[in-house]
């Protein structure tokens, strides 16, 4: 649709001029020609009227009506144009009439004149006898002629402008038939030189539009552009170049967001872990605790939890200093992490108190487990410089279910049991109220 | 001022005393054509090669007519207009008595004029002699008779000649007398439907360029020969033509002012002795005659013993 308005916009761009140049031309044409026609009327009847004044010369001279009278039928029937004929005697007298022809006053001009009217064009010559070069030295003198180059009649012509009118009727017809043919050869050329220039406009629209649109792989092809391909290779070019600025701005943006979506999962790491120990904070351990237990509560798994309290933690912190304290708190989170097993999960609950969820495993296991840590942390000691500082915990082991099925029902059920441990000696593993496990 | 005008005057005088020992000829051209003066040249030279050698002079006749000196034995005019400008300066005393010869001039002009002369004057004409023009006709055309002739006023005086020789030539002659232009076509169309022959002779009312295409029209549709009396009219159409050629005229001219110098008596009128004859012969044959020339021209001088 755009193509075609640009394409006759192009159209009549090159055809206003031509239509413009054409009727210029062809009134031109009607004009001049019809001036010309009317000129050569104008003297062919001078021609006539002066041939048949040398014609009438002599009958004019002999006054014989009859001879005038068959010059004046023989020059009118030769001459389709010619509507009437008047020979006149020297004195304006009427010697012969013929067809329709003007009357003319007694006073007659010495030259030929012309008397334009609307349907005729009216001449009127004067009939001046020949002189030939006689009055030489043989002959009397000059002075007793008199002068011979007066006029002894008179030719009044009648020229019909009918066949003007035809003519000019029909320089008309071929003027516009001029001016039509032009018209049609220019509408052929500039469809033709439009042809040449809008096809591979409209093909650059096209792509200029697609690219617009988004189509960033769109491309001008040579071949439709013959004549614009300096602008279709630019074109081309453009679009490369914004192809190119899109691909890296995409890169980027995907590169800002990988960015910022690690800074979010490390904020939320850090929020999660304890910044001292490195190992999940109490609030990360309760939310591990609450899914563990609706895993456990939907699919009947044993789960089992355990809480150990550093022993003698206090006395540490008063003896070697809050430096040395810490580096105890590490130490032991480390070992308590590469004790469990990869299910199971470890907390810092608060000060030197941890926890542990043992999912998918039943008491009995459990506290066996438990039991192996505890040793690890009774037969490792942490060394601090020069000395080693032994370091032991109390355990307190519960499992899911119990009397009351929450996260927080099973900790207390646990922290029991360790209050047990703590009791009866520290360095213990203990389960709530009935059993209990002798520690070494 | 005065004192110095007149003694130019007695210088001028003197010179021209002096001058006046050697016989002078003055020969008076007429404007209008190179003819004249193409004549005048030749009378000179005619004069030179006989014995006496006078002094010859060639001026415009409007200088001559201002007055001529005591030793000019001879005025010559050649053409008309000298003549008739000279005839006028003579009748107002400027001549004096000085003889004058008129040539190169028809008869007419020359009779017309002549009583105003107050010297002796002799003439040598154009106009061929009627008599040699009816011999013409009648060797050129054995088989017709009538001849018409129109007069004007001023070849008027001339009928009686025409007619005389043409009985002597067993012609008739019939004449036509034409008073203006306006008379010319029914003088013409008479003359035309009555005779066998057309014979122009010179004068302006009849004869002059716009009427000769008319004349020689009407002549030829009626199958009439015209006769004219130069070589333009045979030129222009006329079938025969008899005249003096200027070299002729000029030669006798010179012999008659050798003769007036020498007082050897001349005629006071002298019909051209010379003469040529000139046929138009597409004419004559588009109306069915045989022409000669110059067996015509030896018809005629064997006629007049020359």
């Amino acid at each position: 649709m755009k193509g075609l308005g640009f394409r006759n916009h192009m159209l009549m761009l090159a055809l206003l001029p031509a239509i413009l140049v054409a009727v210029l031309l062809s009134v031109i044409y009607v004009s001049w020609n019809f001036h010309e026609v009317e000129v050569s009327l104008r003297e062919r009847g001078r021609a006539m009227a002066k041939q048949l004044g040398t014609a009438a010369e002599y009958g004019i001279f002999s006054g014989s009506r009859e001879m005038l009278r068959a010059l004046a039928d023989a020059a009118q029937k030769s001459d389709p144009d010619i509507m009437g004929i008047t020979i006149l005697g020297e004195r304006g007298q009427v010697l012969v009439r013929v067809g329709d022809s003007t009357p003319q006053g007694p006073e007659l001009s010495e030259h030929e004149t012309i008397i334009e009217k609307a349907d005729r064009i009216v001449l009127v010559v004067p009939v001046v006898g020949t002189v030939l070069p006689v009055d030489d030295i043989y002959s009397a003198p000059a002075a007793a002629v008199h002068t011979s180059s007066r006029a002894s009649g008179y030719v009044v012509l009648d020229l019909s402008r009918q066949r003007l009118v035809e003519v000019r009727n029909t320089q008309m017809l071929i003027g516009l038939d001029i001016a039509l043919g032009g018209l049609l050869l220019g509408v052929w050329l500039a469809l033709r030189m439009a042809r040449g220039i809008t096809r591979p406009l409209i093909h650059i629209i096209d792509v200029v539009e697609r690219i617009g649109r988004g189509e960033l792989g769109a491309r001008v092809i040579p071949d439709e552009v013959r004549t614009l391909q300096s602008l279709g290779h630019n074109i081309n070019a453009m679009a490369e170049r914004v192809t190119l600025a899109h691909g890296e701005l995409q890169q980027k943006v995907a590169q800002a967001t990988e960015e910022l979506r690690k800074r979010k999962e490390e904020a939320e790491m850090l929020a999660r872990m304890d910044v001292l120990t490195g190992i999940p904070n109490r609030r990360a351990f309760m939310q591990t605790a609450e899914q563990e237990v609706l895993r456990a509560q939907r699919y009947g798994n044993p789960l089992t939890v355990a809480v150990l309290d550093l022993d003698h933690f206090k006395t540490i912190n008063d003896t070697y200093g809050h430096a040395t304290g810490d580096h105890v708190l590490i130490n032991r989170a480390g070992l308590l992490e590469a004790s469990v097993r990869e299910v199971d999960s470890v907390g810092r609950l608060g000060g030197e108190e941890f926890a542990i969820l043992m999912p998918g495993t039943p008491l009995s296991e459990a506290i066996q487990a438990i039991e192996r840590i505890r040793q690890a942390f009774e037969q490792n000691p942490i060394s601090d410089g020069d000395q080693l500082i032994r370091s032991t915990a109390s355990f307190g082991v519960a499992e899911y279910p119990g009397a009351d099925p929450t996260v927080d029902a099973l900790l207390a059920k646990a922290d029991g049991a360790l209050y047990l441990a703590k009791a009866r000696g520290r360095n213990r593993v203990e389960i709530p109220a009935q059993k209990s496990i002798d520690g070494v | 001022m005065t004192t110095f005008r007149c003694l130019a005057v007695l210088l001028f005088m003197s010179l021209v005393l002096v001058a006046s020992a050697r016989a002078a000829v003055w020969i008076a051209v007429s404007e209008g054509s190179a003819d004249y003066g193409a004549v005048a040249e030749e009378i000179r030279a005619g004069l030179m090669r006989g014995e006496a050698q006078p002094e010859v002079s060639i001026r415009p006749w409007t200088e001559v007519a201002q007055g001529v000196p005591p030793r000019v034995r001879l005025l010559v005019t050649v053409g008309s207009p000298a003549f008739v400008g000279l005839a006028e300066a003579s009748a107002d005393g400027r001549l004096g008595r000085t003889p004058l010869l008129a040539t190169l001039l028809p008869r007419t002009v020359f009779e017309a004029q002549k009583r105003k002369l107050t010297g002796p004057a002799t003439a040598i004409v154009l106009d061929q002699p009627a008599a040699r023009q009816m011999a013409l006709l009648r060797y050129a055309f054995p088989h017709l008779r009538r001849v018409g002739i129109l007069l004007g006023p001023e070849s008027r005086a001339r009928q009686a000649a025409f007619e005389k020789a043409a009985v002597e030539q067993g012609l008739q002659a019939n004449v036509y007398k034409v008073d203006g232009e306006a008379e010319l076509y029914s003088a013409l169309r008479r003359a035309l439907e009555e005779n066998d022959l057309l014979l122009a002779v010179p004068d302006a009312a009849v004869y002059n360029g716009g009427t000769i295409q008319n004349v020689l029209l009407a002549s030829y549709r009626q199958r009439i020969p015209l006769i004219g009396f130069s070589p333009a009219y045979a030129r222009a159409g006329a079938m025969l033509a008899l005249y003096s050629t200027l070299p002729q005229v000029s030669s006798q001219t010179a012999r008659a002012a050798r003769n007036l110098l020498a007082d050897n008596p001349v005629p006071s009128l002298q019909n051209p002795a010379e003469f040529v004859v000139s046929a138009n012969v597409n004419v004559a044959r588009s109306l069915g005659f045989r022409l000669s020339e110059d067996a015509l021209r030896l018809q005629l001088q064997n006629r007049e013993g020359m």
